[in-house]
């Protein structure tokens, strides 16, 4: 067990060594960021080195990269250059939202996800499963940019419900979380319906059928005990996308969490701000997809820790 | 059916659950004395001048930190930190500074104050950097007199100094990178609290030594990407004041009952770019054909609802020195004028240009450069856009040179069209391409002329150079700043972007 | 050899019995021909600009925009530059599924290969690409692709590379892991013992079982691939003008939402409605060619 976490951890090491290593490559083809910085004012080639030589822009990759390596491992990502300000501190800030948001989407999706799910899987091919699956392949097929902006123009603009934007009052969470939850929700109830009605078949719980158990104790204590080994892995799959999802999300309510930051820091074309958004979150992804491997070898004692 | 219930139940209990996560608002009242509460388009990055110059950053900073001069609201500009100025030589000026003057923290304003100002100013890497590199120090005079030492002359210098905020240098020093999160200034306003993302707070400083207090308790800040969304709020009476409301939308805000539209003619101009120096556009027959080609009513008329102003003829704003656009005639919209012209230069097919242009950063820029690209295939020039976001936009510009065209919406730098980014008064910014030697030359000697009347004509006749005989550009409106006011304030917009909060009071 | 035949039977059969798949057929089946056949249609261009005709709503026909033109009528409304949302929505979805279809097959050929490659080189060769294929999944793929997209800048062969990323990982871990399970089965064993060749054994064999499973997982990432495009468009980092995506159309049309409805919920109903038939069509198949799947995939 420990072995396997081990190795879990070795190669989510591994995993961010990679992904920095690709944005921080995809960043020099980014341009000079020397004369982003310098652009609208009036500076003179002097001042343009010097910055250039200040940001340490002027050595090779290998040296700018292990640089910031180091830095980041010690949780210093380095300055960005629109905010002036350490990057840590700026992407610290976002954390907070972010995580809201995308744990209230991941708990409202379970929420509805859970109980749409086992119903539609103990009463198969009836109205119920039918809507169930309807509203699973509904929210599978619509893209949330579009389902955000619909949201937005019925519940705030027309019946002024909810707040368009921000983050300002408690119930701005609301038509955020809803866009973000309605995908995870969609594929989270497909595999617990699938994966019930399997486990239904098989033979231990046609066992308790026969034993005379009430179908409510066969499907709570067989069944969904069983169904949750999926479950629990398209969640910790789902939540990866989350963090992406968030990306759009946050920019159409204007939410103030790492999405968001990350498109102001493209359009700002604040390299280092960027590079750091991307590594927090693939940090934050990688810890996820540790814990649902870590949670499911826990469960599931079938699985070998090689 | 009974674990249904059951559910229920459960599901139940997770939405109030959910209900809990949520965040607290922090929109308490203001202590003592009613909130503004003003919605802007986008959040600063930094509170520091020297790191973002956005205006909509800019008018947050405004109300905390201070410069030495005040540009009024209807062009020129006032003494302010500085009661003073004179010129002891052409490369020497001698500045008064006003007495009594406290910092929020308590450190006082003197001489010290600016010249550590003037050196964070020429050492920041950020945005503001080179903007006073024609400064090369300062030398203390007395603790209320400060000399300026320039690398050479410059008659505008004054009206620069709208640009130099104030720092407190104990307090600047300290804080250091985190200045521009907590400022501290000299200003009506004291900075109070910035949950990022959220909403930013000041409060009316109590000892303001200026003549006019402070009219309001407390400016809450808040921020909307979205139109949309700031027509909203302004619309159902959440906000007092809320920046940028698109054409579209104003007729939402004038039924609200809540609200109404306040509008100001903008010092920000819009044109279109031409290379100069490569493929079609060299020739002077292809840019005033391009001129021709351009139907501005009709752009104005539709996409704006009417609401900019144009054609616009040469590029000094009203109310400037040198000021004779209402004597320019403007180019008339005439596309087999256009097409004469260009099979005059040798393109009876028209030509491909590339055409380069910023989407979300100024009102209207995508649609107006879309519809514009329509307007000149009729005439048989082919323009491929290439959109891009501000950001990147402004990074191409200055560190390449445009192949084709850009589409360019700028306001002067500071209140003296020497200063025009398009023309540069040194020919630095690699942007300022609408510059050449005669034009350079024409502003070069503006600047050091100190006689007004001399250098009123020299401008004057910049002014028809550019205009009449070297067509750099595409001239085509100023904008009109649009917002929407409570009916519970008195407000009024004002032409540069900034909002005037001491002329605000409550109804 | 003599699957083919029978796969075919197979999936018209159950194409018989299944309402749903049909539906997803007729829906995907139009927008195809749709997008290869609208151009021939008389009528608007889709970039097409008349300012006289500036948001004219669905049925609307608005003035003749030179005298002597009969005023056309726009079904489906205009956009703020007078443009023909019926002729955009068209062009848009050639677009689309252009794209879509470009990135599937490219991920797909990529994926296949290197699944195929990993599970039969083994080792560290395997250990490697399996790796990287972690690297690729580590990281939320629009992140990563808005961030490229922003150095790399945008347009559609651009576009086509940054999807093709976060796609091709998905054919290469489910191939590999296919072709390991098929390769203990028997009769590629005894193909094996009876001494035929590697090359052989991978074409006939292993390739010829996997096939059913790539298309099934291709038609799922055609419709994630749709969302995602139009997510990028609609970001501003994917199709650029005058190509029309419904991504860029829905987030020009997002502005006047208030003003006019159209402009910004027309496009959107396609992308949701092609996606919807895609992803039925994706059901059936995968019922149909690869039970186990719903399991694994579990979407």
């Amino acid at each position: 067990m420990l072995a396997y976490i081990s190795r879990r951890l070795l190669l989510s090491i591994v995993v961010l060594g990679g992904v920095t290593v690709i944005v921080s490559g995809a960043l020099l083809l980014s341009g000079d960021p020397v004369a982003l910085i310098l652009s609208e004012g009036l500076a003179t080639r002097e001042q343009r080195e010097e910055l250039r030589r200040e940001l340490g822009l002027d050595k090779p990759f290998v040296y700018q990269y292990l640089d910031f390596a180091r830095g980041a491992v010690q949780g210093d990502m380095g300055r960005s250059l629109r905010y002036n300000r350490s990057v840590s501190a700026i992407v610290g800030e976002r954390v907070e939202p972010t995580l809201q948001l995308s744990g209230t989407a991941m708990l409202l999706a379970i929420v509805v996800a859970v109980p749409v799910g086992i119903l539609s899987a103990a009463r198969p091919n009836t109205w119920m499963d039918c809507a169930g699956r309807a509203l699973a392949f509904f929210g599978q097929s619509v893209p949330l940019f579009w389902l955000g902006i619909m949201l937005v123009l019925v519940f705030s603009v027309e019946l002024r419900w909810f707040p368009s934007a921000g983050r300002l009052q408690a119930n701005s969470l609301v038509l955020p979380a809803v866009t973000l939850g309605l995908l995870p929700m969609a594929r989270i109830a497909r595999v617990l319906r699938a994966s019930l009605l399997e486990v239904l078949g098989a033979d231990y719980c046609r066992t308790a059928w026969s034993k005379g158990l009430s179908e409510r104790r066969v499907l709570v204590q067989h069944a969904v005990r069983n169904a949750l080994l999926p479950v629990v892995t398209i969640m910790g799959l789902q939540f990866g996308a989350l963090l992406g999802g968030a990306v759009v999300t946050e920019t159409i309510f204007a939410w103030p969490g790492l999405g968001f930051l990350s498109v102001q820091a493209i359009g700002a074309r604040d390299v280092p701000l960027l590079r750091g958004v991307v590594t927090l979150v693939a940090f934050l992804s990688v810890l996820t997809n540790l814990a649902v491997d870590v949670l499911y070898a826990v469960l599931d004692p079938r699985i070998r820790y090689a | 059916m009974k674990h249904t219930s059951s559910l229920l139940r459960v599901t139940g209990s997770a939405l109030i659950a959910l209900a809990l996560l949520a965040p607290l608002g922090p929109s308490q009242a203001a202590p003592g004395g009613a909130a503004a509460r003003v919605v802007l388009a986008s959040e600063p990055r930094s509170l520091d001048p020297t790191i973002d110059t956005i205006k909509t950053s800019l008018v947050i900073t405004h109300t905390i930190l201070e410069a030495l001069v005040l540009n009024k609201p209807d062009g020129g500009f006032q003494p302010h930190l500085a009661e003073s100025w004179q010129a002891v030589d052409p490369l020497r000026w001698r500045v008064k500074l006003r007495r009594g003057v406290q910092f929020h923290n308590g450190e006082p304003f003197n001489a010290d104050a600016v010249a550590y100002t003037v050196d964070a100013f020429l050492k920041t890497r950020g945005e503001a950097r080179g903007w006073f590199s024609f400064v090369s120090g300062t030398q203390k005079v007395d603790p209320f007199t400060i000399d300026f030492v320039l690398s050479e002359a410059n008659s505008n210098f004054p009206a620069t100094l709208a640009f130099l905020y104030v720092f407190p240098p104990r307090y600047h020093a300290q804080a250091a990178a985190e200045f521009g999160t907590r400022p501290v200034g000299t200003g009506p306003y004291r900075f109070v609290e910035w949950t990022r993302g959220n909403q930013m707070r000041v409060a009316a400083n109590p000892t303001y030594w200026g003549a006019k207090r402070p009219a309001i308790g407390e400016i809450q800040f808040r921020w909307a990407p979205d139109a949309s969304a700031r027509t909203a709020l302004a619309a159902t009476g959440e906000v007092d004041i809320a920046q940028n409301i698109p054409p579209a939308q104003i007729e939402r805000i004038e039924r609200s009952g809540v609200a109404r539209i306040e509008t100001a003619r903008s010092l920000r101009r819009a044109f279109i770019r031409m290379n100069l120096g490569n493929g079609p556009t060299t020739d002077v027959r292809v840019r005033r054909a391009m001129n021709h080609a351009v139907d501005v009513d009709t752009i104005i008329r539709v996409l704006f609802r009417g609401r900019a102003y144009g054609r616009v003829a040469g590029f000094i704003y009203p109310g400037f020195e040198g000021y004779q656009g209402d004597k320019l005639q403007p180019y008339k919209y005439d596309p087999d004028l256009a097409k004469r012209l260009l099979a005059e230069a040798g393109y009876p097919n028209g030509f491909e240009i590339t055409f380069w242009h910023t989407i979300g950063r100024y009102a209207l820029d995508k649609e107006s450069v879309e519809a514009i690209q329509g307007q000149l295939e009729r005439v048989g020039v082919r323009a491929r856009l290439q959109g891009m976001e501000a950001g990147a936009y402004f990074s191409r510009i200055s560190s390449e040179r445009v192949p084709g065209m850009n589409f360019a919406a700028s306001a002067p730098l500071f209140m003296t069209p020497m200063y025009h980014p398009l023309i540069e008064f040194r020919n630095k910014l690699p942007y300022a391409y609408g510059a050449n030697d005669v034009t350079t030359q024409f502003v070069k000697e503006a600047i050091a002329e100190t006689n007004p009347a001399k250098r009123l004509r020299r401008l004057q006749n910049l002014e028809r150079y550019i205009f009449e005989k070297h067509v750099p550009w595409i001239w085509l409106w100023d904008y009109q700043d649009i917002y929407a006011a409570s009916n519970r304030i008195n407000w009024k917009a004002r032409s540069d972007e900034f909002l005037s909060f001491e002329d605000v009071s409550f109804r | 050899m003599r699957s083919r035949p029978r796969r075919a039977t197979i999936l018209w059969k159950s194409l018989r019995r299944d309402r749903a798949a049909v539906v997803g057929l007729v829906i995907v089946g139009l927008w195809l021909a749709m997008a290869l056949f609208g151009p021939l249609l008389k009528g608007a261009k889709p970039g097409q600009q008349d300012l006289g005709r500036s948001l004219l709503p669905p049925g609307g026909s608005g003035e003749a925009s030179s005298p002597g033109a009969a005023a056309a009528r726009a079904w489906l409304g205009t956009d703020q530059l007078g443009r023909d949302i019926a002729a955009r929505v068209l062009q848009g979805a050639r677009t689309s599924l252009l794209i879509a279809f470009q990135v599937v097959l490219i991920a797909a050929a990529l994926g296949s290969f290197v699944g195929v490659f990993a599970a039969e080189a083994g080792g560290w060769v395997d250990e490697v690409l399996m790796r990287l294929v972690d690297i690729q999944l580590g990281v939320p793929a629009i992140l990563l692709a808005i961030t490229l997209l922003a150095m790399i800048g945008a347009s559609i062969g651009n576009l086509v590379l940054v999807l093709v990323l976060p796609s091709w990982v998905i054919f290469a871990r489910v191939v590999r892991s296919e072709v390991l399970r098929l390769r203990e089965l028997e009769f590629v064993q005894a193909a094996r013992a009876l001494g035929a060749r590697r090359g052989r054994i991978l074409t006939r064999h292993l390739l010829a079982n996997v096939t059913g499973l790539i298309v099934v997982i291709g038609t799922l990432e055609l419709s994630s691939i749709i969302i995602f495009e139009s997510a990028l468009s609609f970001l501003g980092l994917g199709v650029r003008p005058p190509d029309v995506s419904w991504g860029a159309m829905l987030s020009d049309g997002r502005e006047m939402l208030t003003v006019a409805w159209w402009p910004a919920t027309l496009p959107g109903i396609a992308i949701t409605v092609t996606v919807m038939g895609v992803n039925l069509l994706g059901d059936w198949l995968r019922d149909v060619l690869d039970p186990r799947a719903n399991a694994r995939r579990g979407a």
